[in-house]
């Protein structure tokens, strides 16, 4: 690759403070909105009365239900049933079911309007989590299962069996960037709406449709984007700058508080879970069954991707004869459960890795020779199938054994205990999955390579900026393709209106799917030039090529320059451009693909105090290729920090659907005080992926599926107790020891 | 009431209402957009700028605080076009994914080596401690700031 540029493309705009995000455009006369939310969070609306706001001071307009006239349903993918607005002799069904927008000229008179506002209400009695549910005498709003052999069989072949009750929290997402945006008119009265979001083209279809707006009237589009990991995708403020911008055809800005991002945005899921698991004499698994119970919102969102992938996760990278799962999911007056990062992949990671620790204890057998012996191998099928979609390697080998060996490797040996501590070392295995752009959700992803006279080129791919990279790998493989050096080469970013669309930013897909694209339009864009240059050389010879701003043929000598190619676009009136996707083949429907990713925690435990500080964590990864490598270790080590908080401290707390955590006071994240010794990612490179561009393979999700079960198996081994309910705070781990 | 202060070198007056905070003033009067809001309640170091070269969050002080101050935001970092050695250092390192937090962490460095010119790797985990990053898990931050504190020794 014709390396030019020593870094992403985008880091002088964002080390200079230049790189704009949503809520940072100034414009001259814009008008500012406030959300007026629910008194409580299960409740039939009787009246919501204005008159006295009506008179607050810079009050401009309150918009509510009245001014919809479309069917005021959003959702994430199929199913739509969340309304933008609940209005009179509605019901609002969770805490961040808004009730009206609140326009005034500042930021305060919109919040002093807004708190005139009188509601009259009913409550209606709904359950807050499955117990209550269950008490309430609800059935389950939706059943998974998987099965596979005889469960009985299975256990009646084992030589031990374990048994662990799960208990994972809600977890907030916490990008740094609140959600923001704003909306005005432009040409020929479109309403344009800049947001900070995931998925340009799905939050306008949801927009669109649920004011019933036609889609060619209203552009969505995105800045630089403020971190998301799944938080950006749902529904949040994105349909209610549409509404105000075709009410009040005026500039209107909406910023959230960090309160209203930490309330009212969706989160990642919620899973109680039992396992039971059994292993024969040689530590083989013989038998594993999963009961998994989930409180999932008051809207479809995308709770049902959450338990699906929860179970798939359970599944790892092992060889399965015996598996019963049941996940039961729970309508309830909680958030919305949106994607989270892996969405719940790591959570049955988790659950499986810590169940063969368990297991392999029970049995006196190490825990990586219980992996061993169960390690699925190359080309065999993926246990975690998901009924009509199926996942797989999509490489010559399946990298377990080196994955974990290389992880080893680098970790080294554990540290000797100081006094007053234990230390212990934990493992885990995982097969994180990644949209290769053949699934129904998944469907691939387009991109426009679009080169001006001079030279230089444009990408235009659909995803946002959001940290992942995405600007540097198109910069990269549009450079690559072309045979030109990268500083020619710039990327503009999603918008419905102006390039082409990408798939939803997830599943570890932008730099598959969007690097497809951008390989596939490149090679088109090079058969468009050299099908122009032939017709200016009136020439019928197929050899002739493009590279590096000159035309060769197939001796390689050169037959024609730039400048007087350029010249002849330019009088001629050529659009030198080409669109790119990549789909895969008809048998490969519903393909993802699955990758190893092995983890080495080492933990330190402070006896008196019950902290646990990490004192290594080595994510091995079989990338396949890298195209940034250091983009690349930053999606990995982040993940793996993410993780690591999130085992540690993080905790998103609804009590009886109000929200308890509104605050980075409340919800604790990790600081730089809280980092490991040492958090490093490890890629074997050379596995490539079939079907990837270069070879190169998902990887934004993949720090987070080994992460935190080897930290639990960490802990497992320094003190003998298995953590399986989070966060492990040192409460739970000094009772743990009996101090407490 | 008006409150003046030097921004970026320049002396600036301000005529916000005194319940003002300096973020709202440098993003909404001075259009100084790089001074990013996360949280507006000092959790989250966004907002970092300095203040007379401490390190601070501007959403945690009040307009009247700085009369006669001197307010550095990290629009007035680089000097004359040359980015600072420790943009240079997060941009070269990896340091910057989504970079909301970019801003507010390099002041936050900025101010450490005010204070410090030669940080241990404990003192700069100390030093930003008050700036959230949920991307990079602070491992490329942390190797921009050393890798900066070794490319001004060998250029000094």
């Amino acid at each position: 690759m014709h390396k030019t540029i020593p870094f992403r493309s985008d880091a002088i705009d964002k080390v200079t403070g230049a790189a704009q995000y949503s809520a940072d455009f100034p414009m001259a006369g814009i008008l500012h909105a406030k959300v007026l939310w629910p008194p409580v969070p299960s409740a039939r609306i009787i009246k919501i009365d204005t008159s006295e706001a009506e008179k607050a001071p810079g009050l401009v307009r309150i918009i509510t239900r009245k001014d919809i006239t479309g069917p005021n349903l959003s959702g994430m993918y199929f199913v739509y049933d969340r309304p933008i607005l609940v209005g009179e002799g509605e019901v609002v069904r969770f805490i961040g079911d808004a009730l009206a927008l609140v326009v005034a000229r500042t930021e305060d008179e919109a919040s002093r309007a807004r708190d005139l506002i009188r509601v009259e209400y009913e409550e209606i009695p709904t359950p807050y989590d499955v117990d209550q549910a269950l008490a309430m005498g609800r059935e389950p709003d939706g059943i998974q299962e998987r099965n596979k052999g005889d469960i009985d069989e299975g256990f009646a072949q084992a030589a031990v069996i374990q048994e662990e009750s799960y208990d994972i929290p809600y977890y907030e997402h916490a990008h740094i960037e609140p959600e923001a945006g704003y909306a005005y008119i432009e040409n020929n009265g479109t309403i344009a709406v800049c947001v900070g979001t995931q998925d340009i083209t799905q939050n306008h279809r949801m927009a669109c449709r649920a004011l019933d707006l036609p889609f060619s009237k209203v552009r969505l589009y995105s800045p630089y984007v403020g971190g998301g990991f799944g938080g950006k995708h749902s529904m949040s403020i994105q349909p209610y700058l549409v509404l105000m911008g075709h009410v009040l055809q005026k500039p209107v800005r909406l910023v959230w508080t960090r309160e209203e991002s930490l309330s009212y945005g969706c989160k990642r899921q919620r899973v109680f879970a039992k396992a039971r698991m059994g292993l024969d004499q040689e530590g083989r698994i013989c038998a594993f069954k999963v009961d998994i119970d989930m409180p999932v919102g008051a809207y479809f969102g995308n709770y049902e991707g959450a338990m699906g992938s929860v179970i798939a996760g359970l599944f790892g990278g092992y060889r399965f004869s015996n598996v019963q799962v049941k996940g039961r999911m729970f309508k309830t007056g909680t958030s919305e459960i949106g994607s989270f990062r892996g969405v719940g992949t790591p959570d049955g990671s988790f659950i499986v890795e810590t169940m063969i620790d368990k297991c392999a204890h029970a049995l006196g057998m190490d825990p990586l020779t219980v992996r061993s012996r169960n390690w699925m191998q190359e080309n065999e099928e993926f246990a975690g199938q998901i009924e009509g979609a199926f996942s797989r390697n999509v490489s010559e080998k399946w990298l377990a054994k080196e994955t974990m060996d290389a992880a080893l490797e680098a970790a080294g040996p554990l540290a000797p205990a100081r006094p007053g501590k234990k230390v212990g070392r934990g493992l885990a295995n995982a097969a994180p999955a990644f949209a290769v752009g053949n699934s129904d959700l998944h469907k691939g992803s387009s991109a426009e390579l679009l080169m001006f006279l001079d030279g230089t080129l444009v990408v235009k791919i659909g995803f946002p900026e959001i940290g992942e990279g995405i600007s540097g790998v198109a910069t990269s493989l549009a450079a690559h393709v072309m045979g030109i050096p990268e500083d020619r080469v710039n990327v503009i970013f999603g918008d419905s209106h102006k390039v082409p669309r990408a798939g939803a930013l997830g599943f570890s897909q932008a730099t598959v799917t969007g690097g497809n694209a951008v390989l596939d339009a490149g090679e088109k864009l090079k058969a468009h030039l050299a099908q122009i240059a032939r017709e200016y050389l009136k020439s019928d010879d197929e050899s002739i090529y493009f590279r590096n701003h000159a035309f060769f043929d197939g001796s390689g000598k050169q037959v024609l320059d730039w400048d007087t190619f350029s010249d002849y676009c330019y009088n001629d009136v050529r659009t030198l451009s080409a669109t790119g996707c990549v789909v895969g083949p008809p048998e490969d429907w519903n393909l993802y693909g699955v990758t190893t990713v092995a983890t080495v925690a080492d933990v330190e435990v402070d006896e008196e105090t019950g902290d646990v500080h990490i004192l290594q964590l080595i994510t091995a990864h079989d990338i396949g290729k890298a195209i940034n490598w250091e983009s690349a270790r930053g999606q990995i080590v982040g993940a793996a920090s993410m993780s690591a908080g999130m085992f540690l401290m993080e905790e998103f707390i609804m009590d009886q659907g109000r929200v308890v955590t509104p605050s980075f006071s409340e919800y604790l994240l990790p600081t730089s005080l809280d980092m490991p010794g040492k958090n490093e990612a490890v890629f074997l490179e050379g596995n490539l992926g079939l079907g990837c561009p270069l070879g190169a393979k998902g990887v934004g999700e993949h720090g987070m599926h080994g992460t935190a079960a080897a930290i639990a198996n960490a802990i497992y081994q320094a003190t003998g107790a298995l953590h399986t309910s989070l966060p492990v705070t040192p409460e739970k781990v000094l009772k743990s020891l009996g101090k407490i | 009431m008006s409150v003046s202060f030097i921004l970026n070198g320049k002396p600036v007056t301000s005529h916000a209402a005194a319940n003002t905070t300096l973020l709202e003033v440098l993003r909404e009067e001075m259009l100084l957009t790089g001074v990013k809001k996360g949280c507006e309640t000092g959790e989250c170091g966004a907002c970092t700028v300095l203040v007379n070269g401490d390190n601070l969050n501007s959403c945690m002080m009040l307009i009247g605080e700085v009369e006669g101050k001197e307010i550095l935001t990290i629009e007035g970092l680089a000097q004359d076009g040359e980015l600072d050695f420790i943009q240079r250092a997060f941009a070269e390192k990896g340091a910057v994914q989504c970079g909301f937090c970019t801003p507010g962490m390099i002041l936050s460095v900025k101010g450490l080596l005010n204070r410090n010119p030669n940080p241990t790797r404990h003192d700069i985990q100390v030093a930003l401690a008050g700036n959230l990053c949920r991307c990079t898990g602070y491992e490329q931050i942390l190797e921009a700031v050393e890798y900066a504190i070794e490319w001004r020794e060998s250029h000094a």
